[in-house]
């Protein structure tokens, strides 16, 4: 009797917290729809991870040897982004190419970030790193930066990048509005819709993005390689069996076990600390942050334009693809009911995909 | 300002001007590309 009882009298109100924590997070996965493919298995993770003596975690518990397989040897994020590289017609963003840069400016964030998880001195310069990619907008870019530069701070990363992504649609709006006139958010912007890119440079744009990446980051080119290996299956028009798997099995099958494995990081004794309340914030800066670069970089662009681009644009430069996008189309058919701007946001946002796997690339090799 | 804020602001500087510069070299590759091979009728 009392060996059953251990359970219940090992709890320590940590423990209980943590728990408390992965229900709220199933709770906004089901009710609110909050990226649930991810928050919920982070919540069970997160339950699972702080039963007292539970046998999912420590020697020979299967979310331990997860963690060991797929987060140490950084092989989940890189085999997600070969899914998502599947999942993404580079196509918008080929037709306005111009929305690259977008996809630079709104990576501020990451840096600013940076600077302040530094500046408070209780982050090494690679920690503070690991913590600025929060501002990545991207999940695994964390996930990939944090186990190689700061593993013990792995669960915080995580649960932020995630929790901040789903978080967009709250995040960007009053950033948005505070940064432009009206005036700025009525601007129509020509969608070109009839413009065709051929499938030559469809095939060859992920070849040479690859080249290019890795050459000038060459600690990046596991990001961009899969990523770009992902999207030269969708778009060579030979593997459409293994394009169909990389975007259906394969993207659920790794964020199923990503998400589980990385709530299993969020074990009280190592995520109820100050620190982890920092990261949070300072996670949340980084979205700001990145939203204000690409918005201001957009209206210093407007200076010098003759046909000017509608400001917001700039936000969907983040890589939270592609709420960001929708969040973009949504607000300016708030002002305008006749304003469609969205193909311009999704060219942005998928711009922001490789600015955010650049960005992490550089740091991962300015840092090394 | 001690050594790491130093070291903080110069990877800031060398990282946001290594993404532009990266992105603004997709840019010039994609109008070349588009240039090579314009699309199929």
């Amino acid at each position: 009797m009392e060996k059953l009882l251990e359970g219940v009298q090992g709890m320590t109100w940590q423990q209980g917290v943590m728990i408390l924590v992965g229900l709220i997070l199933i709770y906004l996965a089901i009710k609110k729809e909050y990226e649930p493919m991810l928050l919920l298995p982070i919540g069970f993770g997160a339950i699972l991870a702080n039963i007292p003596g539970s046998s999912a975690i420590g020697e020979g518990g299967f979310l331990t040897i997860l963690k060991e397989a797929g987060i140490t040897t950084e092989l989940f994020p890189i085999l997600i982004f070969i899914a998502v590289g599947a999942m993404i017609d580079f196509s918008p963003l080929l037709k306005q190419p111009v929305m690259l840069f977008f996809g630079a400016a709104a990576q501020f964030g990451i840096f600013v970030a940076m600077f302040l998880a530094a500046s408070t001195g209780v982050f090494s310069i690679r920690e503070a790193a690991s913590i600025g990619i929060i501002g990545a907008a991207d999940g695994p870019t964390s996930i990939y930066a944090a186990s190689r530069f700061a593993p013990n701070l792995l669960g915080p990363i995580s649960v932020a990048a995630y929790s901040y992504m789903a978080l967009v649609p709250m995040i960007q709006p009053p950033i948005i509005r505070a940064l432009t006139t009206k005036r700025e958010r009525l601007i129509r912007m020509d969608a070109n819709y009839d413009a065709k890119v051929s499938k030559r440079v469809l095939i060859l744009f992920p070849i040479v993005v690859t080249l290019v990446a890795g050459i000038i980051a060459p600690e990046g080119v596991g990001l961009v390689g899969a990523l770009m290996f992902g999207n030269l299956i969708r778009e060579s028009g030979v593997l459409e069996r293994l394009s169909k798997s990389a975007q259906n099995e394969l993207a659920n099958l790794v964020t199923i076990l990503l998400g589980i494995t990385i709530g299993s990081t969020m074990v009280a004794s190592e995520f109820l600390k100050p620190t982890t309340l920092l990261i949070l914030g300072i996670g949340l800066l980084a979205f700001v942050f990145d939203t204000a670069g690409g918005v201001l970089f957009a209206k210093l662009i407007n200076l010098f334009l003759r046909t000017k681009v509608n400001p917001m644009i700039g936000a969907a430069g983040i890589s939270a693809f592609p709420m960001s996008a929708r969040v973009i189309q949504k607000m300016a058919l708030k002002e305008d009911p006749s304003n469609f701007i969205l193909m311009q946001a999704i060219g942005a946002n998928v711009a922001g995909q490789i600015g955010s796997i650049i960005a992490g690339g550089v740091l991962l090799s300015l840092l090394r | 300002m001690n050594e790491v804020m130093v070291e903080t602001v110069k990877i800031m500087g060398i990282g946001m001007g290594t993404v532009f510069f990266v992105l603004m070299l997709f840019y010039v590759m994609v109008r070349g590309l588009q240039i090579v091979f314009p699309p199929e009728e």
